[in-house]
């Protein structure tokens, strides 16, 4: 049976400054906090702003993407390795 | 064509956020959820940190090489002692671990990336910034408190300086990172499997992983707690481990010593794991038992947690709970003997391809033996007692991470280097780094053993000259500058194969697991389809179905 429909989708996100923006924050609040307090507040304002960032962006995706979804498999033997091979019994 | 699972010739399609821009390659992989970016770079900075750990051995070791000697001063001494400790554990281990994890778990189970892409890119930058934290510190005030800071001396009282809070957000941030790439690697496991991947049919590699990651997930956290603990007593008044104020410091060596017992798992088991299928590829035999070895690796994980108390045999603890910790560890035997029994059955009348990753597995296996036997004496408690806190203690830990960490991690790397890069590594060079670790590590660690039987301490910044005392320590330092050329020549191997390595193609060890199926790199989704699966070889299938029909 032919069909046009994929079988499986393969999200790949894109590269993203959130998840770092995020670390940073969370970094300079924990150091804030035994060094100088301004860097705790600074820090946990980029850490909850690139949060935010975050969640949205990865809601949207889910939201586009299927639920779930069954993998399909390749029958073995692989028709591009036979043929390889054929070729190389030739 | 019908399929493994259907009646549709698969044909998967790409699904993207949208055109991707041209952007200098550091920023992609600073911004990648792609579980191969972020593998790499955790493998690249572990195999870094582990040379500058080799480094720092070496100084700590100079300062050491004659008694009283004044090379380095005291205060240096502590802090150079206590941040190459951290430089291993935190820095090099758990990073190599975990970036072999993030890097191969997917391909060997025929999944597309980890299950969270962002959250591994999270783990990382938490990872560096606990390296940077860490190391910052020496710009201002270095922790100089040891590997493992105990209460009281931890505390405000006695240290005053922001050391201590260094090392509390330092480890703190790379260890969080850690245990979020744990639970990343178990949701993966968990739920990305390919059709027909059942656990019996997962490599032992992906085994070593979940049985990491879950421990990893346990201590992890314990410790995490602890860190927020001895901080909350720091700096918020707190009162935890204030024997004056009704808490105890015996509870940061419980949690201490339930991570610690977590290091030593995720440094074995990886090694474990990666020697299994090295063996198996290039014995060109299957493993001799399979099963087997996946129980014996929950059961080191279960009993290696269980034996926490091990590390505290000369706290007060009630002699019940040591005799209990005694037969956990002494019963850890049983499921590394039944790993060295199918080991030996699977090299025995193997067709043997005597290549690097062999040598480095062979190279571990034996340096990992050594250090398990002085662990089984030291799982004893009237021999635990006797050699607690002695050199003979860091003899002993020093061999089991150099077996695990650097000869287990090397096998690894040797083996799967050609799948990370296309190219395989020197092979000259690898055999020389193989000689200079083998040599270095006995020599480093032998004598160190003796001097602790001897009754040197460990960790003491300077000694005298009593008994043979000068000759074991002057060995001891001949031993680690040769163990530090033979890490150092590995990591410049590496460094220098990616332009000048041989080409590989995809299979050069014709491996038996699903990543041998990717192309060499593999590209950003891994595989266009995944095969079947029908056994625990599906390379071996694919072979053999193609030689049947084509005859």
């Amino acid at each position: 049976m032919k069909t046009h429909e994929p079988t499986e989708l393969i999200y790949l996100p894109k590269p993203s400054w959130t998840p770092a923006m995020v670390a940073v924050g969370l970094a300079a609040l924990l150091v804030g906090l035994f060094t100088w307090f301004p860097y705790a507040i600074i820090g946990g304002a980029v850490a909850l702003i690139a949060s935010r960032r975050w969640i949205r962006t990865s809601i949207a995706a889910m939201a586009r993407l299927p639920h779930s979804q069954r993998l399909s498999t390749a029958p073995i033997p692989l028709s591009g390795m036979a043929r390889e091979k054929r070729r190389q019994a030739a | 064509m019908s399929t493994g699972n259907g009646s549709i010739s698969p044909h998967p399609e790409l699904a993207a956020d949208g055109i991707p821009a041209l952007r200098p390659r550091w920023v992609e992989l600073a911004t990648s959820g792609n579980h191969k970016d972020v593998g790499r770079m955790l493998i690249t900075g572990g195999l870094s940190f582990l040379a500058l750990a080799a480094i720092e051995l070496v100084l700590l070791r100079l300062q050491l090489a004659i008694p009283e000697n004044d090379l380095i001063d005291p205060t240096a001494f502590n802090r150079l002692l206590s941040v190459s400790g951290v430089t291993v554990v935190f820095l090099a281990v758990l990073p190599l671990a975990f970036g072999l994890f993030a890097y191969l778990v997917p391909l060997q189970i025929g999944a597309r990336g980890l299950a969270f892409g962002r959250l591994s890119n999270f783990s990382f930058w938490l990872w560096v910034l606990g390296v940077t934290t860490i190391y910052t510190t020496f710009v201002f005030t270095p922790p100089d408190t040891g590997l493992n800071p105990w209460p009281p001396l931890s505390e405000s009282t006695f240290a005053s300086n922001n050391g201590v809070d260094g090392w509390i957000v330092g480890c703190g941030l790379a260890l969080l990172g850690m245990v979020l790439m744990a639970a990343n690697i178990v949701a993966t496991l968990r739920t990305s499997r390919a059709p027909g991947m059942a656990w019996r049919r997962v490599p032992l590699f992906s085994w070593a992983a979940a049985v990491c990651s879950y421990v990893v997930l346990v201590a992890g956290g314990a410790m995490l707690a602890a860190m927020t603990m001895l901080f909350i007593d720091r700096h918020f008044s707190g009162v935890f481990f204030d024997a004056g104020e009704s808490g105890a410091p015996l509870y940061w060596q419980h949690l201490s010593s339930i991570f610690f017992n977590a290091v030593w798992i995720v440094t074995l088991l990886p090694a474990i794991g990666a020697i299994s299928e090295i063996l198996s590829a290039l014995s060109g035999k299957p493993l001799f038992g399979r099963r087997p070895i996946a129980a014996a690796m929950v059961a080191i994980g279960v009993l290696g947690l269980l034996a926490w108390i091990q590390n505290m045999f000369t706290a007060a603890i009630p002699l019940g709970f040591l005799y209990a910790a005694q037969f956990a560890a002494v019963m850890l035997i049983v499921p590394f003997g039944m790993i060295l029994f199918n080991w030996f059955g699977t090299l025995a009348g193997g067709a043997l391809q005597r290549r690097a990753p062999l040598l480095f597995a062979l190279g571990a296996i034996s340096t990992i033996t050594v250090g398990l036997a002085m662990n089984l004496v030291q799982a004893v408690i009237p021999a635990d007692w006797m050699i607690a806190g002695t050199a003979a203690d860091t003899a002993t830990s020093g061999y089991v991470i150099v077996g695990g960490a650097v000869l287990g991690n090397f096998a690894a790397l040797h083996y799967w280097y050609p799948k990370i890069t296309g190219r395989t590594m020197g092979e000259t060079m690898a055999r020389i780094s193989l000689v200079a670790i083998l040599v270095g590590v006995h020599l480093t660690f032998l004598p160190m053993f003796v001097a602790g039987l001897d009754s040197q301490p460990a960790d003491v910044y300077k000694y005298f000259d009593v008994g043979s005392l000068d000759v074991l320590n002057l060995i001891s330092t001949i031993g680690a500058v040769v163990l530090a050329i033979g890490v150092l020549a590995t990591v410049i191997n590496a460094l220098l194969s990616r332009e000048s390595g041989a080409r590989a193609g995809h299979d050069p060890w014709r491996g038996e697991t699903l990543e041998w199926y990717a192309l060499a790199p593999p590209p950003e989704h891994n595989f266009d389809v995944v095969p079947d699966i029908r056994s625990a070889q599906p390379l071996r299938d694919i072979r053999d179905a193609v030689t049947r029909s084509t005859t």
